[in-house]
């Protein structure tokens, strides 16, 4: 059998390099969907090292919370309560939207996108005057572990339900320009994948800052 | 599939045979220069080997060491014998163009490789451990207790009796005045405190260190051998710890248990303790740190 | 100049105007970027070393306060690992990956281009502390407490603009990351299953997990380092409560999985390269691919193993752990071995790198094993032993195996062939210059002389170990100049390349040099992992 280096002797196949650039004709999972997928998994170690942080300082605290700020822990009566309910709401309502337009109804896509995007905000801006009521009340993040661990947390959450805003208000725009159809919406499939996960990792917070009992 | 005869050396065994003579006629200039070859030898070996140990404990990582090492140099000179053999007598010869048998794999070779080494990692964890137990070990009844202060950028070394109680402080982390005096062949505790960051309390022949973390307080014992008693052995802090971290060095001084137990009540006597921060704020009541052996 | 049937019909048109490589999205060139960048940062990061190395020559505090080299050394480690060893790593990564599983570029290319652009970003900021009253000083480690506010460490912002710029680096790999990752699972050639892709893309896949799960931990334990240093914070600092043990094992469970990040795709391009000069395929390929996942799986479970003197840790699970990465590694190293075993072997300088960086990741093994014994590590630790390994994997290791696939590509992105004379001479003078360097760093570490002192005592007997290291250190940067001469004189006039130089077997080589922006107008049949192989010799040759 020749090895003369260069020369292929046999015919290629001739194979179109390009034929499933853009969309996998395997199906499956799209790209930006699998993208935003993987991301949600950085995002999820992100906030991994932040409760480490967190049970790491609560475990080596006698008292939990310091006495001073037990009360800022309080479920209701308080601002937190209503933010979490309507934040919950927030994903049913993403949700809706993703079912509509996967229907092809973009009436419905674009109300339930918008609602959504109206309890995204509105949760922030409880959580900016639970902030400035704390802050009042002497909790900042320079009080002690305590102060610094719980605004991290929250803070960081809040900084991700603001990018997710955004996320869903550029989905909601594209949607009112007419750019979403039912064969094609990977952006409003990746975005509400986002939002839920910021739903997800409220709910545990939430359980875990508020509703798990403290210490000492 | 049989090779052509060889009709002449191959230019990688050429290159080999020179590089060989090099070393050799380098070596042998170096004698004649005068240059003694076998010490320099003898201190190579040695010095791929840590300081010998002068505490019990130290004995026992340095002939953990002596263990992993001959395991080392056998692995190291099988594997890099395999390389060296596959890379001269694999070389290809000039004009050859066939192609060699083209074997994929073979399970049973990554079979052996795969269990081999198992076995031998197996073998180094455990004599390991058991080795950490005789490091780590903590007896009920230390001796000597002293706490080791570390602050940007020096030691300071408090004795205390066993109900902590403040006994002498040294501020001299070295010197023939000053240092970390130590009994022989008695169970010495050290604690480990800091007063700012994270330190290191290092010294290279116990075959030790234990970081001086703060907020926490370490603790550890040694014992050092008898026959090191009037000795000096050097210490360094050993994390970095800021600008002068390069001269945070400190003196270990080994004592015969009379000359401790003398040296201990000539300072107590002449400096009547005063409270140091972490120790208890009860007044000494007698100087009675260390029981005689 | 050797053509193939597969050449395609239209080559790279000529539109590389500045503009056009600054606002490109082409894997390729964005590739070459990351690869220029790299390299620029590794002359910075060498230029550091040779003042950290030229100071401790001899005893005494010759020409540098201990501040500044303090600050040295943490650059010096800080530019090397990461915006030299894993920037230059996911450049080959960005510009081969595509081509060996016959894609036209990357999944995210806009992307792409952003996680290139940050990186010369964030080096400006890193720079920017030597003119703006100093860098970070605490270690490329950066500990807790001496890395948080003043009076703990120097005034000055040069630790926050470390953390701003690692940040800014920790995103683009993660993006990267995720990049790699959805082009590896979706867009690979007909035929090219799982098993088929080369032992290069299985790395770059691992690789790119280990970065999309252990980055974002450090981004925290910076982002909780800079509120301590500068919103009042108390993570780590233990006069309010804090601990400093924590940030240590927030940052190690990113900084083990990292240095894996940092050997894994030079490991890949070493697979790619032994078996082409060796005219075999590589030995074993399914347990290649077992033991890469092995290594990354077991590479996120031994990060403790950096913090056994602290007393803070569970000391017999992580000596296990680490103990047991032996072994997927020594898999590796056999099945390297008995690729080359009964082959025929020519050595130009890729392969001449890549036996190079068999016998010296080998030492660096090796001495690891030492510091996974717990009470030996108690002796080593945190001394210049530890340096000692470091160097062995990372240049004895990355940093062969790096020009290793430099010289093996260069061909490819240019047209051109580099000089093998001068790339031979580059290999001596950098195998010799490695090696004393840091092979006296064993003995140094062992004789107890710590890591991180700018100075040490005259009478601590380790004068002569030290100037030798020095007289090394020289050496390895000498042999910088054959290979800069090397790529200056062979971009100009080096013999021109041809599509297969090499008679390699993966699809890059199935395209001209360099390839057109599209990549490929033909693609062979897929039915191994040698796909050329098989086009050259015919499927029914002995395999």
């Amino acid at each position: 059998m020749t090895t003369e280096s260069q020369s292929l002797t046999t015919t290629p196949v001739q194979h179109d390099p390009l034929e499933n650039y853009g969309h996998d004709r395997r199906g499956g999972i799209s790209n930006p969907i699998l993208g935003m997928l993987l991301f949600i998994t950085s995002e999820v170690m992100f906030f991994a090292g932040l409760f480490a942080a967190y049970f790491n300082t609560r475990a080596s605290a006698a008292i939990w919370p310091p006495e001073q700020f037990a009360h800022t822990l309080q479920v209701w009566p308080s601002l937190v309560l209503p933010a979490t309910i309507l934040l919950i709401i927030s994903s049913f309502t993403c949700q809706i939207a993703v079912w509509s337009i996967r229907r092809g109804d973009r009436v419905r896509f674009i109300r339930a996108m918008a609602i959504t995007v109206v309890l995204g905000i509105t949760f922030l801006v409880l959580q900016a005057t639970d902030y400035w009521l704390l802050g009042h009340d002497g909790l900042t993040l320079s009080s002690g572990t305590f102060g610094t661990t719980y605004y991290t947390l929250t803070g960081f959450h809040g900084a991700h339900v603001f990018g997710g805003v955004i996320m869903l208000s550029v989905v909601l725009y594209r949607g009112m320009a007419g750019q979403f159809s039912a064969k094609h919406h990977d952006a409003v499939e990746a975005a509400s994948l986002y939002w839920h996960f910021v739903d997800v990792v409220w709910i545990l917070l939430f359980t875990i800052l508020y509703i798990i009992p403290g210490k000492g | 599939m049989s090779s052509p005869p060889r009709t002449r050396p191959s230019t990688v065994a050429l290159t080999a045979i020179a590089i060989g003579a090099l070393v050799l006629g380098a070596v042998v200039v170096a004698i004649v220069a005068g240059v003694n070859v076998i010490k320099y030898g003898e201190n190579f070996v040695t010095g791929l080997y840590p300081p010998a140990a002068v505490t019990e404990q130290g004995q026992a990582v340095r002939d953990l060491y002596t263990i992993v090492f001959l395991i080392a140099v056998a692995v190291f000179f099988v594997v890099e014998g395999l390389i060296l053999w596959s890379v001269i007598r694999y070389h290809r010869k000039p004009g050859d163009d066939s192609l060699p048998p083209q074997t994929h794999g073979n399970n049973i070779a990554e079979a052996v490789w795969t269990i081999v080494p198992t076995i031998i990692v197996a073998f180094l964890f455990i004599i390991s451990w058991q080795t950490l137990n005789v490091v780590d070990a903590t007896s009920a009844q230390p001796q000597t207790y002293v706490r080791a202060e570390a602050g940007q950028f020096q030691w300071t070394f408090v004795y205390l009796n066993d109900h902590g109680d403040v006994l002498y402080t040294q501020y001299a982390p070295s010197g023939k005045d000053g240092g970390l005096n130590v009994p022989v062949g008695r169970t010495i505790q050290i604690q480990l405190t800091s007063h700012d960051v994270i330190h290191a309390f290092y010294v290279p022949q116990f075959l030790f260190k234990r970081d001086v973390v703060p907020g926490r307080t370490n603790k550890f014992q040694f014992n050092v051998e008898q026959a090191m008693a009037g000795q000096t052995f050097r210490g360094q802090c050993a994390e970095l710890c800021g600008i002068k971290h390069y001269d945070m060095t400190f003196d270990v001084h080994a004592m015969s248990g009379a000359d401790f137990d003398a040296w201990l009540a000539a300072e107590i006597a002449a400096n009547p303790p005063a409270p140091s921060p972490g120790a208890s704020s009860s007044p000494a009541a007698s100087p009675s740190a260390s029981t005689a052996p | 100049m050797a053509t193939t049937t597969l050449h395609p019909v239209a080559t790279a048109y000529k539109r590389s105007t500045l503009y056009d490589w600054v606002t490109t999205t082409d894997h390729k060139k964005i590739g070459i970027m990351y690869v220029i960048n790299s390299f620029v940062f590794f002359f910075i990061g060498g230029i550091l070393a040779l003042v950290v190395r030229s100071e401790l020559a001899m005893p005494g505090l010759q020409f540098l306060t201990s501040a500044t080299y303090n600050e040295f050394f943490t650059m010096h480690a800080t530019f090397m690992i990461f915006l030299f060893v894993i920037p230059m790593l996911a450049g080959f990564g960005n510009y081969v990956v595509p081509l060996q599983i016959g894609a036209p570029d990357m999944a995210f290319p806009r992307i792409n281009a952003l996680s290139l652009w940050m990186l010369p970003l964030a080096g400006i900021l890193l720079l920017s502390g030597f003119v703006t009253g100093g860098t970070a000083a605490a270690g490329w480690t950066s500990y807790a407490p001496l890395s948080e506010d003043y009076p703990l460490s120097s005034p000055g912002a040069g630790q926050d603009l470390w953390i701003v710029a690692l940040i800014l680096i920790g995103t683009s790999s993660i993006l990267g990351a995720i990049n790699f990752i959805v082009t590896i699972f979706k867009m690979r050639a007909p035929g090219m299953t799982l098993f088929r892709m080369p032992i290069m893309v299985w790395t770059v896949l691992t690789t790119s997990v280990l970065v999309l799960m252990a980055t974002p931990v450090i981004t925290s334990a910076l982002i909780m380092l800079f509120i301590d240093r500068n919103y009042g914070g108390s993570f780590f600092d233990p006069r309010n409560g804090g601990d400093p043990i924590l940030y240590q094992n927030i940052f190690w469970f990113y900084s083990h999985p990292a240095v894996y990040v940092m050997i894994l795709p030079a490991m890949g391009m070493i697979s790619e390269i032994l078996p082409v000069f060796s005219r075999k395929p590589l030995f074993g390929y399914k347990a290649f691919v077992f033991a890469t996942a092995a290594i990354g799986a077991l590479g996120f479970s031994v990060w403790a193993h950096h913090m056994f003197t602290t007393g803070a840790v569970y000391l017999p699970f992580f000596s296990l752990m680490t103990f047991l990465i032996a072994i997927p590694t020594g898999v590796k190293m056999f099945n390297w071995i008995f690729t080359m075993w009964r082959g025929k072997l020519t050595f130009s300088t890729p392969m001449i790198f890549a036996v190079g960086f068999l016998s010296m990741f080998l030492l660096g093994g090796i001495n690891g094993a030492f510091s996974a014994s717990v009470p030996v590590d108690f002796a080593l630790h945190d001394t210049y032993f530890v340096v000692a390994h470091i160097h062995y994997v990372l240049f004895g290791g990355s940093v062969f195996g790096i020009m290793a696939g430099f010289y093996y590509w260069f061909p490819k992105m240019t047209g051109r062939m580099l000089n093998e004379t001068l790339g031979k001479v580059q290999f001596v003078l950098m195998f010799i210059g490695f090696n004393m360097t840091f092979f006296p760093m064993h003995e140094l570490g062992l004789a107890g002389m710590p890591r991180r002192i700018a100075d040490y005592a005259a009478t601590a007997g380790w004068n002569d170990l030290n100037l030798i290291a020095t007289v090394g250190g020289f050496l390895i940067a000498a042999s910088m100049l054959p290979l800069l001469w090397n790529i200056f004189v062979s971009l100009r006039s080096g013999k021109p390349a041809g599509d297969d130089p090499w008679e390699a077997n993966t699809l890059e080589w199935a395209t001209s040099s360099p390839p057109p922006p599209y990549n490929f107008d033909h693609l062979p049949e897929i039915r191994s992992e040698r796909p050329l192989f098989d086009l050259r010799h015919g499927p029914a040759s002995d395999h």
